[in-house]
């Protein structure tokens, strides 16, 4: 599904990922973890094209498709769809006409448009069981949204646009114990029924009780440091990232900056 | 205005009027009206005044929207005790000075604006907006979105103005403008002239190109770049297109409204 093979990536002239290899494949959940500043979103933003990524060297793969290059709406017509960390608001814009926008720009089997009778069936679902308010359709894209309302108009725009590969970047932030349940609930079904590959960010062990990753990778200093299965999780949920960062050889730069003070002193 | 003859129009229910030239229209006290009003001016050489009166406890929601070419005109409403006004206006002029006054007469007195106007090519829009208050306890609210293109320029001053005694008023002006072109230009000053002390008054105004994280949100979803531009632009007119309930009149100014935001 997606290959990375050797990526180095820059934001503002400074290299903040470091030769990333990462594959996901078909129908794979795979769990991104890292402390702050790792370079997490910085990954989820490279594979969706943001402009303000720059990719030194490397590639990424998409379904056999070099997408390296590919502008940011090919990238989601292709297949991926980036839930953010932080949502963008677009006033004057409803959620309705929003999503029935680029719903159409991707046509059903038969190689129409769905049709509005149907987009507004599957819509009114969608946000019934994501337990969103039934005015949601109708009010300005998250705009005066809570942070938790953000975070499942992002899942909503997911459902209703189903695509192959889901980069979710901290979509349980902001959300209430109900609501990751739900929010788990929602995303589940849909990897079930579309077979559906997964890459999740989430600093908190609470999210994948619901959503079990076949894999996790950990992300230190922009590098790739450490593979494993989800039992890699409650190591680190108990142990924090120190011992992954003395097993890779990284130092932390505060302890590096003291010791070079004191010897400074001495 | 008060030297020019008019012709007296009475306005009530929900009703589509075209007028061509200076009218004079007023809202009886304590009736309610709900009114699309088109002022096309390309048959005019003259300047147009349009002027609305709105007696006390009458209520009046008024989608204005004006097609000229070098036309100037005025408007001027004046509100009576407790008379309530919903005004969305939308001028299709090009190098042309508008004036618009909204004159809170009454105590009580309440006005709500939406203004939008848009300028292209090498044309030049200028405009005055005041909302006066001449009363004790009003309260004016005003959204103003201007929208400017290739080497165009617009030109506003927003006025609220509350005098002297009108205790408890409450005026406030929010300005917002998008700049397309590399050479557009939009110079809109928010003015407060407050000559009494108890009463709330504020102004913001943001000035700016397309935000560039809302173009790649949008297109992070399917769309084109010029795609997600239209829908930014689109929605500066979307209270516009919500306001009137005349299809009539909507498909007379939609064609208008279309062009105004098309990059």
């Amino acid at each position: 599904m997606l290959e990375i093979k050797d990526l180095w990536v820059s934001a503002s002239g400074n290299m903040i990922l470091k030769g990333i290899n990462l594959t996901i494949n078909d129908n794979e959940t795979v769990a991104l973890m890292g402390p702050n500043g790792s370079g997490k979103s910085t990954l989820s933003y490279a594979i969706m094209g943001h402009p303000q990524y720059k990719i030194e060297k490397g590639t990424i793969t998409f379904n056999g498709i070099d997408i390296t290059n590919m502008p940011v709406n090919e990238r989601s017509l292709a297949g991926i769809f980036l839930a953010m960390q932080y949502p963008y608001s677009i006033s004057g814009v409803t959620n309705r006409d929003f999503i029935k926008q680029v719903v159409d720009k991707r046509p059903t089997k038969d190689g129409k448009v769905q049709s509005i009778y149907k987009f507004a069936v599957k819509l009114d679902k969608a946000i019934d069981d994501l337990h969103m308010e039934k005015d949601l359709a109708d009010r300005y894209v998250n705009e005066d949204f809570s942070g938790g309302e953000k975070k499942k108009n992002e899942i909503l725009q997911m459902k209703m646009l189903e695509p192959k590969l889901s980069i979710l970047d901290e979509i349980d932030s902001g959300l209430d114990v109900d609501a990751v349940k739900i929010v788990s609930d929602n995303i589940n079904e849909l990897k079930e029924k579309n077979a559906m590959s997964l890459m999740i960010i989430s600093h908190y062990h609470r999210l994948y009780e619901y959503i079990k990753p076949d894999k996790v990778v950990v992300l230190i200093n922009g590098s790739l440091v450490k593979t494993g299965d989800s039992s890699l999780i409650d190591y680190i949920d108990k142990y924090g990232f120190d011992p992954i960062k003395k097993e890779a050889g990284i130092e932390d730069e505060v302890e590096l900056l003291e010791e070079c003070a004191f010897k400074g002193a001495k | 205005m008060t030297d020019i003859a008019y012709r007296r129009i009475e306005l009530f229910g929900d009703q589509y009027y075209i007028i061509n030239s200076s009218e004079e229209l007023y809202v009886t006290n304590s009736h309610e009206a709900n009114i699309s009003l088109l002022v096309d001016l390309r048959e005019q050489s003259e300047d147009a005044n349009i002027l609305i009166n709105l007696r006390s406890d009458a209520k009046l929601k008024l989608i204005l929207f004006t097609i000229g070419n070098n036309n100037s005109y005025n408007l001027e409403i004046n509100l009576d005790e407790n008379a309530h006004l919903d005004l969305y206006t939308a001028d299709y002029l090009s190098n042309t000075n508008t004036n618009k006054t909204i004159n809170l007469n009454g105590e009580g007195a309440e006005a709500n604006t939406y203004e939008f106007s848009s300028s292209s090519k090498d044309n030049s829009v200028i405009g005055k907006f005041m909302m006066v208050h001449n009363a004790k306890n009003t309260t004016a609210h005003g959204k103003f979105v201007y929208l400017s293109k290739d080497n165009s320029k617009i030109t506003k001053d927003i006025i609220s103005k509350i005098n002297k005694g009108m205790d408890n008023s409450v005026s406030s002006e929010d300005i917002r403008g998008l700049i397309l072109g590399e050479k557009s230009n939009i110079n809109a000053k928010p003015i407060l002239i407050i000559d009494c002390d108890d009463v709330h008054a504020s102004h913001g105004c943001a000035i700016g190109t397309v935000d560039d994280n809302e173009v790649y949100y949008l297109m992070s979803r399917g769309l084109t770049k010029d795609e997600a531009m239209k829908i930014i632009s689109k929605s500066l007119i979307t209270p516009l297109l919500k306001a009137s309930t005349s299809i009539d009149f909507n498909n007379v100014i939609n064609p208008y409204l279309e062009k105004m935001i098309e990059a």
